[in-house]
Order: C-alpha cells, then structure tokens, then sequence
C-alpha cells in the first residue's frame, strides 16, 4: 500500500516535471479563415519543430481587450494579431514589448524599417468586387462603383467612415497613392462625404467581413467594397465567381504580429514571430489565403498563378495605409469622424 | 378580566417574538444572496457611473498646470505661470503617460493630440522662464483661448465632459453650458431609443395577450404543449435567431419569395436592415418575456368571479372590462415594464437586422467601449440609460402600483 503510494506520487512528480518543462505560447489571432490559415502555415509547423504548445484564441481586432488585460496586470496573450492603427495606438502607450527586430530580422526584405513594437506578417487589401454570374460586363473604376443609372442596385460598403471615406476620393478621382493627402488637406473630408451623399440611398452598410460576402452572394448588393482574403475563400468554398477590381484602386494595410507588456512566454513569443516572419512560413501562409506576404522574399517561393491573386503584386493602385500620414490622421480625427459618420448615416 | 387580558398581552408578546425570529431567519437566509447581488451587481454598475466622470489621466501628467490654471479667470490668455508649468509638466511625462494624455485631450477637442505630442517633442529645448513667447512660436494654437479653456475644463480629477456630451452639451472656454456645435446626435438616439421600445412593447402586449388568455383557458394538455412552444426560443441563442430572420426576411428570402408567388406585391419588399425588420425581430424576441409573466396572473383569475358576472346580466365586453381587466392589469403591466427595460438595453437584434437610422444606445456604448475605447463615453451613455430607466420605473411603478411580485 505505501509503496504503491510512493510509486503514485514519483509518478505524478515526474509528469508534472515533464509538463512545466514544455513551452507554451498563447497567441490570439483575427479568427475565421485567416486563423485557420495561420494555423496551417505557422502554428501547426512552428509547434513541431520547436516543441512549443500553441494554444490559440481569437479576438475582435480592437485595443479594448489588450488594454483590459494589461491596466487588470492579467496578461493572457503572448503573442497578438492587430491591425495598423492598433499597433500604432498600442505602441504610443507602451502596451507592447519593445524589441529589437531590425536587428533580429532583416529590414530590407520588408521594404523599410520595423516598428520596435511589432513585425507585419500579413497584408491584405480592401477592394472593389462584384459577382461575375450576376454582371457580365462590370465596373472597372470607383466612378462606375457609384454610377447607378448603368448598374442599378445596392453597392455595400464598410460601415464606418475608416475606408469608406478614401473609397469616396478614390471615386471622386483622387489617385490611390494622393487619397490620404487630400484626406488629411483642408476640405478633403468635407469632399469625402459629399461624394458618399451621391450614392446614400443606394449603399448597404455591413459591418463584418462575413456580412459583406454574405449581402453579394444573397444578391442584396450588386457590387461591394470587401477584403480580398474573404473573396477568395469565397470563390473557393462556395464555388463562386467574385471578380476583384484592383486596378480601379483598394486599401491596403498589414497586420502586425505583437507581444503584450507582461507576456508570460516573451522568449518563445519572439521566437515564434521571427520564425512566421521568415520567408518559407510567409509562403505558406500565402498559399493558404491570398493575403500578401510582407516578406518579400517570400513572394519568389510563392507559385506563379497565385502571385497576381495577392495585393502586394498590386501595390501600384494601392492606397497606402502603412504609412505614418494614415496613423497620424486616423489617430487623431477617429472619435471625431466616427461621430460625424454617425450623425451622417442616419438622416 | 384582568387574567384574560394578562393571557392576551403574552400570547401578543409571543407571536411578535416569533414573528422576530421568523424574519430573522427570513433575513439570514436572504443573506448570502444580498451580498452576492451587492458584490457582482452593484458594484460594477457604480464603477461604471464612477468611470463616466473620471478623468485620471489629465490631472496626473500635468499636476502643476492644474493648479496654475485653477485661478485663471478665463479672460485672454493665462499668466506666464501657466506657460511655464506645462513645459516642466510635459518634460516630466514619459512616453505612455503622454500617449495617454493626448488621446484623453483629443476627447475633448480635435488636434490637441498632436499638439501636445508635438509640444512635449520639443519641451526639453525649452526653458520654463522664456515658455510665454516659446510655445506660440512653436505652435499657434498656444495663443488661443480655446485651448487653454478646454485644458482649464478637463484639469480636475472628476470632469462632466462625457456625460455633456453624451446630451450633446459642451463648455466652451468661458465654462458655459450649450449646445454642442456639431448638432444632436445622442438625443436623436435617445428617443429612438425609447420610441423602438414603446413601439415593440406594444406589439408584445397586442399579440401576448391573447396568447396568454389562451394558455389561461385551454385545457392542462394542450396548454402545457403551447407552453413549451412559447419557452422553445429562449433554448436558442438569441444570434440564431435574429439571423434567422435576415435569412426569411430578405430581398430573396422565404417571406418575399412567398408574397411574390402569391402576387400580392410586385417586386421584393424591404423588410430588412429597416424598422420594419427590427420591430419584427425584437417584438419575437421579447414576446416570451410578456407572455409567462402574464400567464402566471391569468391562471389565478377564479373563473367562477366571471361566471358570476355574467350570470347577473354582464355582456362579455362589461365582463372583460369590469371584472377581469382589473385584476389582470398587475401582470400586464409588470409584463410591459419587463421588455420595455429589456428593449432599452438590446444591442445585437437592431445591428443585425436593423439600419443605420435604428441604431440604439447600447450599439454606440459597445462603439465606444470596443472601438474607440474611449470608456468614459461609453460610461456617460449607459449611465444615462440607467438614470433614464430608473425614472421610468419610480415615475409608473408608484402610481400604477405595479409590483413583480405580485404576478407570482
């Protein structure tokens, strides 16, 4: 009986030995089929080959929840998937770890230098899409986007003024690459939503990737503004034939990968972020969901057919959202615009 | 006499001790519920109301501005002293704190976030004593009394801005109260607010009495089967539902595609992403809610007291309105305070199924709380709502006589 205890007890010890001894990794992503990509192309590989234990969790892209975790010093997340103006945000107030990538990765193959607060692994664009069965010659330009005498029908767009508004200068020809500096210039607001007065009656307001897919396969909207990732699991998974209109102009932005202040794992967080940064996991995850890979390395590993699919091969009509003119503008005029786009929409 | 009037005042005296004892036990055993409801309930509601007046951030990273600045008399533009303890203030602040102040003062008034990150950039080249002519020249916006005014405003620990401009009220330099520049918005949401709720609480009374009055009267079999109909939606997860209404309700959906083969329209209605489709959805959401409470009174109802009624001559209509509204009028109305409070607070039937013009309250309070994070916002709102609601219920529970209790 005592040696039979004994045997139990050595045995308990050693497992729990074992597993205080595996490294853990908490990272919450963006959900959906941009999580079960990221999950194929780095989390299942990066879990083999380190031993690390991935656990996952998804959340809704906004700082609120970060915040809420850091000001209650209960810190979950390693490792978090935000967006531009959230690492922006995030970064001015210390919320993440500052750490030395430029020196841990190698700059030049992002195109310019990285932000101490976090790394992009992921860039996708907001474009024009309309569905191919139901219009057989369809908008090739913003201008037509909003021309409803030859395309009669609702059109969807972001329900927000972040997006929507440079949609509205793209169509009120402003090039892609000037919109943020009409914008920001005197009267640029004041055009944008103008412009957006034109077609009012007509728009359809989602407020979620899923929606926006759902309101053009149902035929609610003839033609929509939608991120191309979600397009493109469309297309795949429901067998249909959005078209993408790149040349006519979309927003493109990355995703940064961060690590919270506080993060329980920080070693094994920066181990892995330099592992989904390099350019065979950028591929990857290319390959699984046309979101364009920041690394440009990674573009030469990507097969050929799939390259034109993916926003970076179009950044020549891309309207910029990585630069510091858009972090600046957003930042500052957010609350406002946001109120502004609320009063707006519902007279 | 006296025996019998010494008996009475001892059995008095013991059934007032056991009375004692009864509502102490009845006190303890409610106990551990009280505090719980104390603990989990309101003391997040009265942090919340705290948090819509709190204003941390501005007093903290500019302590000796504050002070400057409280006796300024708010004419032109304040002492030099005011100048020169911003410039130590802003040296003083680190990145985060900065960050931080920035944000909370661009609440206030668009551009003093890069004002103040531009000014604290360049606050170490400046020193404390010159800070008067240096900070205009490094940036205008220092020579107008708007700025300073709105600082002035925002420098003390407890600040009224959200729950202004949660009435679309702001104070101007001068520290007067009116009317927002930018125009109504939160009102208007306000009383769309109560409106929507009205307007589904009446919809819910229309169909759930009925309802109900045939649960009341139908036999045991029949009435226990309604009766689970009825309690059916609440197994299901209130998202399911209101998506399941997008899915029959729009442009090719089963409804339209229904009048459509029956000719009754000739192109597809819009009944969805507009009032129509919130009303819809919110009135099968909240029926369940009227109805069970409602029920519960009607089954006590004796129906001899109608039979009776009748039997001396009362046409059915007297009969309603004489004998059973009234005692049925404790329920209906418990009942209509229930979802009417319950609407007030709904957030994910009108996103999904409603408009932009359908927006309610608690879409901008999750707005602010997720989005813009600006928690002090979100704060102002929901403690207005609560304010509002309780109003409503000490102005109609009083005089309506209305008591929840009653209708079990």
């Amino acid at each position: 009986m005592k040696l039979s205890a004994y045997f139990a007890a050595l045995a308990i010890a050693a497992s729990s030995v074992a597993f205080a001894q595996e490294k853990t990794l908490v990272i919450a992503g963006t959900g959906g089929a941009s999580q079960d990509a990221a999950r194929k192309a780095w989390y299942e590989p990066f879990s083999k080959e380190m031993g690390v234990r991935v656990v996952e969790d998804e959340y809704d892209q906004k700082l609120s929840q970060i915040r809420a975790q850091i000001e209650a010093n209960n810190v979950k997340w390693d490792v978090a998937t935000v967006p531009i103006l959230v690492l922006y945000a995030g970064c001015a107030e210390g919320m993440f770890e500052k750490v030395e990538w430029n020196k841990l990765l190698n700059p030049a193959d992002f195109g310019e230098p990285l932000s101490p607060c976090g790394v992009p692994v992921v860039n996708s664009s907001g474009v024009l899409v309309y569905d191919a069965d139901r219009i057989k010659d369809g908008p090739k330009t913003w201008a037509d986007f909003w021309n409803v005498a030859k395309w009669p029908g609702k059109r969807g767009l972001w329900y927000g003024p972040q997006e929507t508004l440079e949609v509205a200068l793209m169509a009120d020809g402003v090039l892609p690459a000037k919109v943020m500096e009409v914008l920001a210039g005197p009267g640029g607001v004041d055009r944008a939503f103008a412009k957006l007065d034109e077609l009012k009656p007509n728009i359809q307001w989602w407020k979620s990737g899923s929606e926006s897919l759902q309101l053009l396969g149902s035929g609610e909207t003839v033609m929509s503004y939608a991120w191309n990732g979600r397009v493109a699991a469309a297309n795949q998974a429901d067998k249909k034939h959005l078209r993408m209109v790149w040349d006519a102009g979309h927003v493109n932005g990355s995703s940064h990968l961060v690590i919270l202040k506080g993060a329980p794992h920080k070693q094994t967080a920066i181990d892995f972020i330099k592992y989904a940064a390099s350019a065979p996991a950028q591929a990857r995850y290319a390959e699984a969901i046309p979101y364009g890979p920041p690394n440009t390395r990674a573009l030469d590993l990507v097969p050929a057919t799939l390259r034109d699919q993916l926003p970076t091969a179009h950044l020549e009509t891309a309207q910029p959202q990585n630069t510091q003119a858009y972090a600046d503008f957003w930042t500052e005029h957010e609350g406002e615009l946001s109120e502004r786009f609320a009063r707006w929409v519902s007279k | 006499m006296s025996a019998s009037w010494a008996t009475h005042q001892t059995l008095l005296a013991a059934v007032r001790r056991s009375g004692r004892a009864r509502s102490l036990r009845a006190a303890l055993l409610v106990a551990p519920a009280a505090a719980f409801l104390a603990i989990v309930f309101l003391v997040p509601i009265i942090g919340f109301m705290l948090r819509s007046v709190d204003n941390w951030e501005v007093p903290e990273a500019l302590p000796r501005t504050s002070v400057t600045l409280a006796d300024w008399n708010r004419e032109g533009l304040p002492n030099e002293a005011a100048f020169s303890s911003l410039v130590l203030d802003l040296r003083a602040l680190d990145g985060a704190s900065a960050a931080a102040l920035a944000r909370r003062l661009n609440y206030s008034r668009t551009g003093l976030r890069t004002l103040i990150l531009k000014t604290r950039a360049s606050a170490d080249a400046i020193e404390p004593e010159k800070a008067r002519a240096a900070l205009p020249a490094l940036d205008s916006q220092w020579e107008n009394q708007d700025v300073w005014g709105t600082l002035r405003n925002e420098s003390s620990a407890l600040t009224p801005f959200f729950l202004l401009a949660a009435l679309d009220l702001s104070r101007d330099a001068a520290g007067a109260i009116h009317p927002s520049r930018d125009g109504a918005l939160y009102r208007e949401v306000f009383l769309r607010t109560f409106g929507i709720s009205a307007a589904v609480t009446s919809f819910c009374v229309l169909l759930g009495m009925p309802l109900a009055f045939y649960l009341a009267a139908a036999p045991t079999k029949v009435a226990s089967l309604v009766l689970a109909l009825v309690l059916l939606p609440f197994w299901t997860s209130v998202l399911v539902r209101t998506t399941a209404w997008v899915i029959l309700l729009q442009g090719q959906g089963l409804v339209n595609q229904l009048l459509l083969g029956l000719g009754l329209i000739a192109a597809p209605a819009k009944l969805i992403f507009n009032r129509i489709g919130v009303y819809v959805a919110m009135t099968h959401v909240m029926l369940p809610f009227f109805v069970l409470p409602l029920y519960g009174v009607m089954r006590r109802v004796p129906r001899e007291h109608l039979r009776a009624a009748a039997s001396l001559g009362a046409p059915p209509l007297l009969v309603f309105r004489k004998v059973y509204l009234p005692q049925i009028l404790p329920g209906v109305m418990a009942g209509a305070l229930l979802v009417f409070v319950t609407s007030l607070g709904y957030y994910i039937t009108p996103a999904l199924v409603g408009g932009p013009s359908d927006q309610m309250v608690s879409y901008f309070v999750g707005f602010f709380t997720n989005e813009s994070v600006n928690w002090g916002m979100a704060a102002a709102l929901g403690s207005l709502l609560l304010a509002a609601v309780v109003g409503i219920y000490v102005a109609l529970a009083g005089p309506a006589n209305i008591n929840p209790a009653r209708t079990v």
